[in-house]
C-alpha cells in the first residue's frame, strides 16, 4: 500500500522523497492506519484542511466499495467447502506476512535488551489474556512518557532511521 | 441503536489503534466480539476477505464487520468511525506534531508504545494463525503451509496479494480433496 502512495506523490512532483519520509514518520507515530495517515498528512501538507479530506475520501471510497461488491458475492457462496478452503488457506498465508512483518519491524525498531524483554512480557500477557490491548496500550503509553520525564535525555545521535515503506501496510 | 454503536466502537479502535493495521487487530477484535457484533470465528472470516480487498487493512476490517452488522449503512459508519480519529487529529494538529514529534516527552511516548505495538502485530499473526490453523481440526496440510508462505515472503518482488490468492487456490484444493 505504501509504496503505491508513495509513488503517487513522489513521481507526481507533489512531495520530495525526504518529504514524503518525514509525513510517514508523523503517520506512524500517530493512531489509526498508517495509510489514511499519511494521506490525510500529504492533503494537508499540500493544500491544508480542504486536501486532507480530499485526499482521505479518495483512499476511502474505492476499496468501500470493491468490499461491498465482493461480500455480496461471498456471502451467497461461504457454505461451499471448496470457499472455506480459499478462506482458511488466505488466513494462514495472512498469519505468516503478519508474523514475519512484525519479527522484521522488531529486528530494526528495537536496539536494547529492555524492549525486546518489555516486547516478549507484552505478547505473553496478549496471548494468554492477561491483559486487554487497551491496558496494554495504556501501560506502554505511562511507561514511555514515564521514561521520557525521568529518563537520561536522548542522545544527539544522527537523524532516526527512516521507516521502510515497504515493511508497512 | 446499532450505528452509534458501530460508529463509537471503532472510533475507539481509529483513537487507540497505535501502530497501524496490523497491530489494530487484537483491540478490533476484542471490541467487535465484546460488544457481541460477531463471533470470533466470524470475525476471522471477514478478516480473510478483508486481507484480499485493495486498500489499508484496518479500514476494510471495519467496514466488513459493519456490513455484517448493520448493512449499507453500518459500514459507511463503521469505516468512517476508524477514520475520524485520524481526521480529526492530523487535520487539526499537523502543524505542531511535526516540533513535539522531537520533543522528549513524545519521544519516550512513542519508545513505549513501540515494543507494545510490535507485541500487538505479532499477537495478530497469533490470532489470525489459530483461526486457520486449528478451524475446524489441527490439520499438518495447514502448518505445511504456513511454512512454505513464510519461506516465500523472502522472495523479493513477490506480491503479498499472490502470495495469498495463491494459499487460497492450495486451501480449495485441500478442501476439494478433503484432506483437511
Amino acid at each position: 500500500m505504501l509504496p503505491l502512495i508513495e509513488g503517487a506523490l513522489v513521481r507526481r512532483g507533489w512531495l520530495t522523497e525526504a518529504e514524503f519520509l518525514d509525513l510517514l514518520a508523523s503517520a506512524q507515530a500517530l493512531p489509526g492506519t498508517i495509510a489514511l495517515n499519511t494521506t490525510i498528512f500529504a492533503g494537508h501538507h499540500l493544500r491544508g484542511l480542504a486536501g486532507g479530506l480530499v485526499a482521505a475520501f479518495g483512499l476511502i471510497w474505492p476499496p468501500f466499495l470493491v468490499l461491498i461488491g465482493l461480500a455480496q458475492v461471498l456471502e451467497t457462496l461461504r457454505d461451499w467447502p471448496i470457499v472455506q478452503g480459499f478462506f482458511r488457506g488466505i488466513l494462514i498465508a495472512v498469519a505468516a506476512l503478519i508474523a514475519l512483518s512484525g519479527i522484521k519491524l522488531a529486528a530494526r525498531a528495537l536496539k536494547h535488551p529492555v524492549p525486546w524483554i518489555l516486547l516478549g512480557l507484552s505478547l505473553l500477557c496478549l496471548i494468554l489474556g492477561w491483559l486487554h490491548p487497551l491496558g496494554l496500550l495504556a501501560a506502554g503509553a505511562l511507561g514511555g512518557l514515564g521514561w521520557g520525564f525521568w529518563g537520561p535525555p536522548p542522545q544527539e545521535a544522527g537523524p532516526a532511521t527512516p521507516p521502510d515503506p515497504e515493511d508497512l501496510t | 441503536m446499532i450505528y452509534l454503536e458501530l460508529f463509537w466502537t471503532f472510533f475507539q479502535v481509529g483513537l487507540l489503534g497505535f501502530g497501524g493495521g496490523y497491530a489494530f487487530l487484537p483491540l478490533m477484535e476484542s471490541l467487535v466480539v465484546g460488544a457481541g457484533f460477531l463471533s470470533s470465528s466470524e470475525f476471522l472470516r471477514l478478516l480473510a476477505v478483508a486481507e484480499v480487498t485493495p486498500g489499508p487493512i484496518g479500514l476494510n476490517t471495519a467496514t466488513y464487520v459493519g456490513l455484517q452488522t448493520g448493512g449499507w449503512a453500518g459500514a459507511a459508519v463503521a469505516n468512517f468511525g476508524v477514520a475520524s480519529p485520524s481526521l480529526l487529529l492530523i487535520l487539526s494538529l499537523a502543524g505542531l506534531l511535526s516540533r513535539w514529534r522531537e520533543g522528549r516527552l513524545l519521544r519516550g511516548l512513542f519508545a513505549g508504545l513501540r515494543p507494545v505495538t510490535i507485541a500487538l502485530i505479532l499477537a495478530a499473526a497469533w490470532t489470525v494463525g489459530r483461526g486457520g490453523l486449528f478451524e475446524p481440526a489441527f490439520s499438518l496440510w495447514g502448518l505445511a503451509l504456513f511454512a512454505l508462505c513464510a519461506g516465500l515472503s523472502f522472495v523479493p518482488r513477490l506480491p503479498p496479494l499472490a502470495l495469498m490468492l495463491g494459499a487460497g487456490v492450495i486451501g480449495s484444493l485441500l478442501s476439494w480433496g478433503q484432506l483437511w
